[in-house]
């Protein structure tokens, strides 16, 4: 649910964000999403820890459940 | 740690809504339409903007101890209410990476020359996702450390450059030269939207605070000060500078704050303009992840805790991503968020949710009285 709502959030906002630029520079709006995917790792490894920190976090909460249960 | 129950002092709401109004509106100076007669532009907003914000506060009293978003729920049911949620967070997003993209600009122009602009947004970043995983109750006393000093720099720039000699008033008439046009054109719908309209964040706050029956006063209080502090920077920028050179400078009071020279000893004093304008940007960029934050857990139904820090990397990510330069961020700022983006959120939905809201309240009150 966690990494559903990461993903969407962050699909709606760099929409929102490519269509403010396409509104205001009367682009079309798949050249604006590429435009902004465009120190760019710094940032995608940023974005992946935040991506990976939920999974890591469900795993590690199912782990401690199952260790009680044991 | 999840399940904690926050609350915030009506002294510390006062101080958050201060920090919150201030935090970005000194940096880039506000009713430019209104040229030497911005500080009365920003005078006559701040008497819109108590007005906005006791609305919201009514808003709220309709149904004591309910945010913003679980009104929307009362008022539209579980479906179209977790709709408008979601609109919402993802205003309350973007907004926080606009503001944070606003004082990362500030810093990569000023100080940080040679720092990538996507270091100081992740630092920064990193700062308020730790805060808000220890909760609102931190904000709140973070605010109250800091508040004596943000105060104290704002006045203290202004007798400075006036001990400096580089106020210069004539640059502050003639008043009215114009009618009240250009002053009505820079309120509306500039100064409305921001930053007095953006108090739309309080809604989902004003439900932690301890004694909600003397919010109303204490909010209003905040605004009024908030305006005064505005009008004083206002007024400061423009008899610093002139009219043209204010709206030409992207940070006016860093601008001006550099005329101050005292017994050429004191010089140089923009570090802590840039000190205070980044704890009301904190204080601003904190409320708006919250917002954000407190919806998702509506929606969820997962405490916004464990949300914090994904959602933090996404609106770091959309700092860096949100325009390709100052100019196009301001240009943005100033065409489409006030009319595409403020207008429908902090005045539209409001107004659609109050007839509504009154409407059901009643309609259960007389449900309640008929089972009596």
């Amino acid at each position: 649910m966690r990494v559903f709502m990461f993903l969407m959030i962050l699909t709606i906002l760099t929409v929102l964000v490519a269509s403010i630029d396409a509104f205001i520079y009367k682009s079309d709006l798949i050249t604006e999403i590429l435009k902004i995917l465009s120190n760019k790792w710094m940032v995608y490894i940023f974005l992946f820890i935040g991506f990976i920190y939920p999974i890591v976090a469900g795993i590690k909460g199912k782990l401690q459940k199952n260790g009680m249960k044991s | 740690m999840s399940n904690l129950v926050e609350k915030i002092s009506l002294w510390q709401l006062y101080i958050i809504i201060i920090c919150f109004q201030i935090g970005s509106a000194t940096l880039v100076g506000i009713g430019n339409e209104a040229k030497q007669d911005a500080w009365i532009a920003v005078i006559l907003a701040t008497f819109i903007g108590v007005g906005i914000m006791l609305y919201y506060v009514f808003l709220l009293s309709k149904l004591p101890g309910k945010n913003l978003f679980e009104l929307f729920v009362f008022c539209f049911g579980k479906w179209f209410g977790k709709f408008f949620t979601l609109l919402y967070v993802i205003y309350f997003f973007y907004l926080s990476a606009r503001v944070l993209r606003d004082f990362c600009e500030l810093l990569v122009s000023t100080i940080f020359e040679f720092t990538p602009l996507e270091v100081i947004c992740i630092t920064m970043m990193l700062v308020i996702i730790f805060m808000l995983q220890h909760g609102l109750e931190v904000l709140g006393r973070t605010s109250e450390v800091f508040f004596p000093y943000v105060v104290t720099f704002i006045v203290t720039t202004g007798l400075g450059i006036w001990f400096s000699g580089g106020l210069e008033f004539h640059h502050l008439q003639p008043v009215l030269s114009n009618g009240l046009g250009p002053v009505l054109k820079a309120v509306f719908p500039q100064l409305l939207t921001f930053p007095f309209g953006e108090a739309i964040a309080f809604t989902v706050i004003i439900v932690y605070v301890g004694k909600i029956k003397k919010v109303g006063r204490v909010s209003a209080a905040a605004v009024l000060t908030s305006g005064l502090l505005l009008t004083y920077g206002s007024l400061v920028q423009i008899a610093t500078l002139g009219v043209d050179l204010k709206e030409r400078a992207n940070f006016p009071l860093l601008s001006a704050s550099r005329e101050i020279s005292l017994l050429n000893f004191i010089e140089r004093v923009d570090l802590i303009i840039v000190f205070f304008v980044m704890f009301g940007i904190i204080v601003k960029v904190s409320i708006f992840f919250y917002g954000g934050l407190k919806g998702l857990e509506l929606i969820t139904k997962r405490p916004y805790r464990t949300l914090t820090f994904p959602m933090g990397t996404i609106i770091g990510f959309l700092t860096v991503v949100i325009s390709y330069n100052f100019v196009e961020h301001i240009e943005e700022g100033l065409k489409f968020v006030p009319w595409y983006m403020h207008m429908p959120f902090q005045f539209g939905f409001p107004a659609i949710v109050l007839p509504i809201l009154l409407w059901k309240t009643r309609k259960s009150r007389k449900r309640s009285q008929v089972y009596e």
